[in-house]
């Protein structure tokens, strides 16, 4: 069992993203736990087989941000 | 000529640099230096460390630039945090980066790197020396928490009661006094902000925290706050009723409507906690044998022995009445103070362990001391009253104030007790506290009281209210009397007493009463019972006189009153024993006192107290607190009443008379306090802090430190607009100041991006910029250069937040003079829609209802307009602050009357003072990427000054050797933070360690209270050790701030750094989903999971050092190539400079007129001499790069000449500085009429001195600057045109412009042209001055305001043609692998921060090739390019490696993806490597110059390429593990493509 239904893998951009979501933690910003964050070094890594994966191994959704 | 045709160059061995002649190196200095580098000599050996004041984002330049280049930096900031203002921005303009995106990154660098010490809180006192051997004295200030135990978890801030505005959010919210500047703050420590002590505190002789304990009862806090009051006193609830509070009468308040109720509220607390049952006290351990004896429990003794037996002594207490409470059980009646609070209060102190013997009174000091107490506290207090000595004392009938009282108060007159000897009409004699307390208590018996004095009614010493209340109830008050005699009765009883009226009176020096009597007023006051209340002493009978305990004459006991020890040694003595009577805090304070001396003495100590520092009292003025009314701060509101008994239920009982505060009123009334001190030392941070890293006893602290060279950086303050009492900042609420407006637009500001308008939160309809507001006025001659840009990118993203906003700015000129400016105008007023009016508002008016703000204003047309906006945003400008006047006064370096530091053309970023620099809008209004030229511009002149030092102060972290953990079975350490309360308050910690544990590979799992504390980390290093952990996994807080330190434990332990992983599971999971335990413990885990399932694949990355060739070369020999190239020499690098013409100078050859006094043609011939002259110098005349290749570090180019001879070198650094060139093209006739000439042409007729015309018309933004702005045309148009009419005042000169844009002290020539009779005419693009050339010259140009055209016959038409980028721009940044931006000019790697940079590593630009530019700043620029390469050049290898792409050749196509898609332009194909299928040619990626985004190895279409530490093993394990809970896959499946 999962801990949530569902489940959003967003792929942050360390250099902006990634601060931004560290700064909604700040702010106490609260959104869905669904969304789990991975650090990328630059939103270039993301290959279209990293996204595929992700929902092979069963993503609901996946989120490039940077 | 030096150049060496078809010679290979060998770059000299660092060695060989070196040892160039040193003093030569040293830089020029101000004035004609230049041509003259010895002319200030620097030591022979000059200190390898730099001073950098100012942490904003110039200061952080010049500190990164100088460390990365071996110099030790002192960065000196003197605020809680670096970062300045731009942390302040929201968004940055031309690229609307994030501000805060952008400069945190940095931030994280300047506070990691291992060579700048940060010293923030600090100020610079002095600076003695000379340049290259300062001595610095500095000043740090308490912060009263300490930066390296703070682990910035924020609990102090959490439980800070204290309420001020937050000065980062410029005052738009609050924070706490214990805060950290901004959540991003570098360093990531908390700060505690105290002014002082507030007066309440320094009024109390017991030193209670008022401010503290109404701040904790304003939130609502009462055990929080009874804490802090009984840390200075155990009676609150008894002074929260009878203390005479001289507090309320030192209350800053009371300046302004009344002082705070501190003594109701302090009752208050103790009543809501009495209210509940007593919670036991814990006894306080004993740690040491020693025995003191108190004698008396009164409020004194109680509170040594107290401080005795907490701080582990043995105490015992003597008493010889019933009752502990001394005076206060005994003398102050019931209806005052309840027995059941003293009880109460007594018993929380004998809890604590104290021996407490009633009814035994002490007959012999020496018996004591027999019986083996180490001290003896004598604390009797004075309960004999006195009998004055006059006829009839000793009647029948005549008492004394204590014994009644006492008997009064032992119940001896209750119900069922004995009837109280009084008659029915008592006399009091005596006009003091206890006086009244006896009659009121004689009223409460039922008796006519009457009460004599000798004082007058409104003198008595009595208090007041104490008076009035006695009246109230009944009390007949005689005062001003004289007793001369009690007169008895035939039985010997009472009847009345003889009295005289008293003219006056007064105390002689030995005591002696003197009273003046009115003639013939004897009377008598007839009564029959008289209580005497005239004074108190001790008894001490106790002390024989042999027992070597002194007395004074007035019968009080003998001490030193800083010890109050007595006269016989191991006795001390306290409280009103010492002092005759006095209040109930004295004695406790007195107390204290003498317990801190007993332990002293005990402890074998000195007995006098140490020293402790004093902060100032905050005192404020009328003034003060008026001006913070008229801002809207504070408001004016009396005290919130207090319910009081009425009469007539209370003279008939003992009942208290006064009432206390409910809740809601004790809030209301505490929020009035005024917050004085701001910390009030509550220590509630104290209690709350898990690392002990608090300690409010910081003092100033001062330390000299020595460095080669200064350079300031202390930027600017904005504009205080208040003073501008026009447009209304600070009376209307609705008026805001630019940077307040930053912050409103800002997500992590005051309403987390949401732009309302503070008077009622409403989101604004309508806003109004108001330009130029402390810019170009009567008390600013200059223009601040910023606004104009900040207000337009206000605008853009008030747009963006609310699209349907109407944004108007209204300003005289659009001053978008630098690069991308001008597009970003005409987006923000075409694409956004932002309206933009010429005009300069006057003053603002308010609609009172609505607080909305009225403009009246006159178009351009000449049409009057009045609107109503919502909002109003002041665009104030640069001043320069008291503070840095004062820094400059105190290093003697001159300041304009503005504050700005001027400096020479020659030396553009020198002071007056040598070795000491100036960066920033501290010269002249600038914004963020000119402060950063400026800051490594000032770097390099440092560097050249101190080359000789460089890596002799710097230090490099030493690690163990690293342990090969390849082959080994991944063995996973956990460490779980709780972060205080910040994780383990909103999720399951333990649970989230536990389940770790469970997880494969995982060998070891915790959670700690604060994982990144100094204690964890060497924990961490610890358990690597002992479970032989080969891989570390950290649940805390965010990898981008605390990576490097968990990694840097690793390395400590032995642990390649990269075998590390962090799951941050504060900032994603407990703070954002604060609400839900269970779901955040849930989630907490899948992160873990996720890191675990990484980190089990992670492996260790090594780094490579690649050497450097320490030489660079300079392409360009115009001013700034030419002034790269020395800046690089004299700091000791060979440089090859290659100009394409035959000469050197480039467009400087055509600048004659100058525009701040110095010839520019003087500049020429000097940058000249020095270039040919400097043996680190190579030049290459007439030649031109024809190949360059390599990276970073590691270049080789080939220099061909005009004879086609060719010359091969090997650089680490490239500069290019090719310049720009005029434009000539056929706009408005030009090349049609000898007539029409470019402002250039005219110049060199100025400059030539004859022919000059009586008649000019000058055209501005000609061409392709109707585009772009060239920056510098209208300075040289009106430097040129003051030229001429300082040589021909009688001739004509008008100036048709779009807008005039001398930004920063270039408006002065603006003012000067127009007072010198320099006409100037606005046109727009869609009136263009209309040109013709016949036998007449003429212009016509529309004039707006005349509404007509106006005819010009100049006798010459002169363009201001822009700088545009030279033909050959494309090719030359082909050539090096550069970027052009739209316009073709250079494109720095990034605009505000890597303004010098281009993104291609060890490349660097400088002058008009980036961007059109005048002489000091294409001067300034070229110094900034040679730090920026003095960085790489400096080093003899450079680290390489680590994150970065690495091709595995047998997989590669030779497609040449990787090479078009890398953003850095690295991966080129080398021939000789061997790809797929064994055909030649295969991608390689420089790991040197790897930037390590991994953008190829995602394209690579063969999987060619993996990121290392990012792989997509790696990666797809972190995501695979989410849907695995169950422990997910066995490690040796994990990475198989599926």
């Amino acid at each position: 069992m999962t801990s949530t239904p569902l489940n959003i893998v967003a792929f942050c951009c360390e250099h902006c993203a990634y601060a931004a979501a560290d700064l909604a933690g700040g702010l106490r910003l609260q959104y869905p736990p669904e969304v789990k964050i991975v650090q990328i070094p630059c939103t270039g890594r993301i290959d279209v087989l990293a996204v595929l994966h992700a929902l092979e191994a069963g993503a609901d959704g996946v989120l490039a941000a940077g | 000529m030096k150049n060496r045709d078809g010679v290979v160059a060998v770059p000299a061995p660092r060695q060989e640099v070196s040892r160039l002649d040193i003093v030569r190196i040293s830089s020029p200095v101000r004035g004609d230096a230049m041509s003259d580098p010895k002319a200030t000599l620097t030591p022979q050996s000059p200190v390898g460390a730099v001073m950098v004041v100012g942490g904003g984002i110039a200061g952080m330049q010049a500190a990164l630039d100088l460390a990365d280049q071996g110099f030790k930096v002192y960065l000196v900031e003197s605020q809680s945090a670096i970062g300045g203002k731009m942390a302040q921005l929201d968004k940055t303009f031309p690229t609307n980066d994030c501000a805060m995106c952008t400069i945190s990154p940095r931030l994280v660098e300047v506070g990691r790197h291992p060579n700048i010490a940060l010293l923030t809180d600090t100020e610079v006192l002095d600076v003695r020396g000379q340049a290259g051997d300062f001595t610095v004295r500095l000043r740090h200030h308490p912060r009263y928490i300490d930066p390296a135990k703070c682990i910035g978890c924020g609990d102090c801030a959490k439980v800070c009661p204290v309420i001020v505005p937050d000065r980062f959010n410029e005052g738009l919210s609050v924070r706490r006094a214990a805060y950290k500047l901004y959540p991003q703050a570098v360093p990531n420590a908390y700060a505690i902000e105290k002014k002082g002590i507030a007066p309440c505190r320094d009024a109390c002789p017991a030193g209670q925290r008022a401010q503290g304990y109404i701040a904790l009862i304003r939130e609502g806090r009462w055990d929080d706050a009874l804490r802090v009051i009984k840390l200075d006193n155990p009676f609150p609830g008894i002074c929260g009723r009878i203390c005479n509070h001289r507090c309320e009468t030192a209350c800053n308040r009371g300046l302004l409507d009344e002082p705070i109720n501190i003594r109701a509220l302090k009752r208050f607390v103790t009543d809501k906690v009495y209210a509940r049952p007593r919670q036991p006290v814990e006894p306080a351990p004993r740690l040491y044998p020693q025995r003191v004896a108190i004698i008396g429990a009164g409020p004194c003794g109680l509170t040594a022995a107290q401080d005795l037996v907490r701080a582990g002594y043995g105490v015992t207490v003597f008493e010889a009445m019933p009752v502990a409470g001394g005076m206060l059980r005994l003398g102050v009646p019931e209806y005052r103070l309840p027995t059941e609070i003293i009880e109460r209060e007594v018993q929380d102190i004998v809890d604590l362990g104290v021996d407490l013997r009633l009814n035994h009174r002490v007959d012999n000091l020496d018996d004591v001391f027999a019986e083996g107490f180490d001290a003896v506290l004598i604390a009797v207090g004075s309960h004999e009253g006195v009998r004055l000595p006059i006829p009839g004392a000793d009647l029948d009938g005549v008492l004394i104030n204590t014994h009644f009282l006492r008997d009064v108060r032992l119940g001896r007159y209750g119900p069922g007790g004995d009837a109280p000897p009084l008659g029915q009409r008592v006399l009091v004699l005596g006009g003091g506290n206890v006086a009244i307390d006896v009659a009121r208590s004689a009223v409460r018996l039922g008796r006519e009281v009457h009460l004599a004095c000798l004082e007058a009614r409104d003198a008595m010493p009595a208090h007041p209210w104490e008076v009035d209340a006695a009246e109230e109830e009944g009390v007949t008050i005689h005062a001003g009397r004289s007793f001369e005699r009690i007169l008895g009765d035939e039985r010997g009883h009472v009847r009345g007493v003889e009295c005289q009226r008293v003219v006056s009176f007064h105390f002689d020096e030995t005591g002696h009463l003197h009273v003046e009597k009115e003639p013939d007023s004897t009377h008598v006051l007839p009564c029959d019972t008289v209580i005497f209340s005239v004074g108190q002493r001790a008894g001490l009978a106790f002390i024989p006189d042999d027992a070597g305990v002194g007395l004074t004459p007035k019968q009080t006991i003998a001490v030193n009153p800083n010890t109050l020890a007595a006269t016989r040694q191991g006795v001390f003595a306290a409280g009103d024993s010492v002092s005759g009577t006095a209040f109930v805090i004295e004695a406790v304070e007195s107390g204290h006192i003498a317990a801190r001396s007993i332990i002293r003495y005990l402890q074998g100590e000195h007995l006098e107290p140490p020293r402790k520092p004093e902060l100032p009292v905050v005192r404020l003025t009328r003034e003060e607190l008026e001006a913070r009314v008229a801002r809207g701060e504070l408001h004016r509101q009396p005290r919130v009443p207090l319910p009081e008994l009425p009469v007539e239920q209370r003279v008939n009982n003992f009942a208290e008379v006064e009432g206390g505060y409910d809740d809601e009123s004790a809030q209301r009334e505490a929020a009035r306090c005024l917050a004085c001190g701001v910390c009030s030392e509550c220590m509630s941070c104290t209690f709350a802090c898990g690392v002990n890293a608090i300690d409010h006893d910081m003092a100033p602290r001062d330390e000299t430190v020595h460095v080669g060279a200064v350079i300031l950086a202390p930027g600017y303050q904005v504009y205080r607009a208040e003073l501008s009492e026009e447009y209304g900042l600070g009376r209307y609420p609705n008026v805001i100041t630019a940077l307040q407006f930053e912050r409103l637009l800002s997500a992590s500001g005051p309403t987390m991006g949401h732009i309302q308008r503070p008077s009622d939160g409403r989101t604004p309809r309508r806003i109004a910029f108001l330009q130029c507001v402390g810019s170009r006025d009567q008390n600013h001659d200059y223009c601040s250069a910023v606004c104009c840009m900040y207000a337009t990118k206000e605008a853009v993203m008030a747009k963006e937040h609310e699209p349907d906003l109407d944004v108007h700015v209204f300003m005289m000129d659009m001053r978008a003079f630098s690069k991308g400016y001008w597009g970003y105008f005409e987006r923000a007023r075409d694409r956004y829609g932002v309206h933009y009016t010429r005009c300069r508002i006057s003053a603002l008016y308010e609609d009172p209802v609505t607080h909305d703000l009225i403009l009246r204003y006159q178009d351009e047309d000449g049409a009057l307009h009045q609107e109503r906006f919502d909002l109003a945003v002041l665009s104030v400008g640069m001043e320069i602050s008291p503070q840095v006047r004062e820094l400059g006064r105190r290093l003697g370096i001159e300041l304009d009357e503005y504050g700005f530091c001027h400096t020479v053309l020659f030396n553009p970023l020198e002071t007056s003072r040598p070795g000491i620099y100036a960066v920033g809008p501290f010269r002249e209004p600038k914004d963020i990427p000119e402060s950063v030229i400026e800051a490594s511009g000032a770097a390099a002149a440092a560097a050249a000054r101190l080359g000789a030092a460089r890596f002799s102060l710097t230090v490099t972290p030493e690690f163990p050797p690293e342990r090969d953990v390849r082959g080994e079975e991944p063995r996973i350490g956990v460490f779980v933070c709780h972060c205080g309360s910040n994780i383990g308050g909103y999720l399951d910690v333990p649970a989230v360690a536990e389940y770790a544990r469970t997880l494969p590979g995982v060998v070891h799992a915790e959670d700690n209270l604060y994982t990144c504390s100094q204690d964890s980390i060497k924990h961490i290093a610890e358990q690597i050790v002992e479970h032989r952990l080969n891989r570390v996994v950290v649940a805390s807080c965010t990898p981008l701030t605390h990576a490097p330190l968990f990694q840097d434990c690793l390395r400590s332990a032995g642990l390649n750094p990269y075998l590390f992983e962090m799951a941050n599971i504060r900032n994603q999971c407990s703070w954002v989903h604060s609400h839900d335990w269970e779901t955040a413990t849930a989630k907490a885990r899948d992160l873990v999971r996720m890191a675990v399932a990484r980190a089990a694949l992670l492996e260790p990355q090594h780094t490579l050092e690649v050497p450097v060739k320490q030489a660079a070369l300079v392409v360009g020999g115009g001013a700034a190539g030419m002034s790269a190239a020395l800046s690089l020499a004299d700091q000791g690098f060979p440089v090859h400079l290659v100009e394409r013409e035959a000469e050197l100078g480039g467009n400087l050859r055509h600048v004659f007129v100058p525009r701040n006094g110095t010839d520019p043609q003087q500049v020429l011939r000097s940058l000249i001499e020095r270039v040919r002259a400097h043996p680190a110098i190579t030049l290459y005349l007439g030649s031109q790069v024809v190949a360059s290749s390599g990276f970073r570090g590691n270049f080789t180019s080939t220099i061909q000449s005009a004879d086609g001879g060719r010359t091969i070198i090997q650089h680490g650094a490239t500069i290019l500085a090719t310049g720009a060139q005029e434009y000539r093209g056929p706009e408005y006739g030009y090349g049609s009429d000898p007539r029409i000439v470019t402002q250039q042409e005219f110049e060199a007729r100025l400059a030539a001195g004859d022919d000059l015309p009586t008649s000019v018309v000058m055209i501005q933004c000609v061409g392709p600057a109707e585009q772009y702005c060239s920056r510098i045309c209208c300075t040289v148009a009106l430097k040129n045109a003051l030229a001429l009419k300082q040589r021909r005042p009688d001739a004509q000169v008008v100036i048709l412009y779009r807008d005039i844009r001398t930004y920063g002290f270039k408006e002065r020539l603006y003012t000067q042209a127009r007072a010198a009779g320099v006409l100037f005419v606005r046109y727009d693009d869609a009136h263009r001055p209309q040109v013709t050339a016949d036998s007449d010259l003429t212009v016509r140009a529309w004039d707006p305001a005349l509404h007509r055209d106006l005819l010009f016959r100049p006798d010459l038409l002169v363009l201001s043609m822009p700088a545009v980028p030279r033909q050959d721009a494309h090719q030359v940044a082909g050539l090096f692998k550069a970027s052009l931006d739209g316009d073709g000019f250079f494109q720095e790697a990034h605009v505000k921060l890597r303004p010098v940079d281009f993104a291609t590593e060890g490349v660097f630009m400088a002058g008009m090739a980036h961007y059109p530019k005048l002489l000091d700043e294409t001067l300034i620029q070229a110094s900034a390019a040679a730090a920026r390469a003095a960085r790489v050049l400096s080093r003899e290898t450079l680290t390489a490696g680590g994150r970065v792409a690495v091709v595995d050749p047998a997989k590669c196509t030779g497609c040449l993806t990787c090479v078009r898609i890398c953003p850095f332009d690295v991966p080129r194909i080398e021939p000789t490597l061997i790809g797929v299928g064994g055909v030649q040619g295969a991608a390689t990626i420089e790991a040197a110059v790897c930037q390590g985004c991994g953008s190829c190895a995602a394209e690579c279409p063969a999987g060619a390429i993996q990121l290392m530490h990012y792989t997509d093993a790696q990666m797809r394990a972190k995501v695979r593990a989410l849907f695995e809970p169950a422990g997910f896959v066995p490690l040796d499946r994990i990475g198989e493509r599926t």
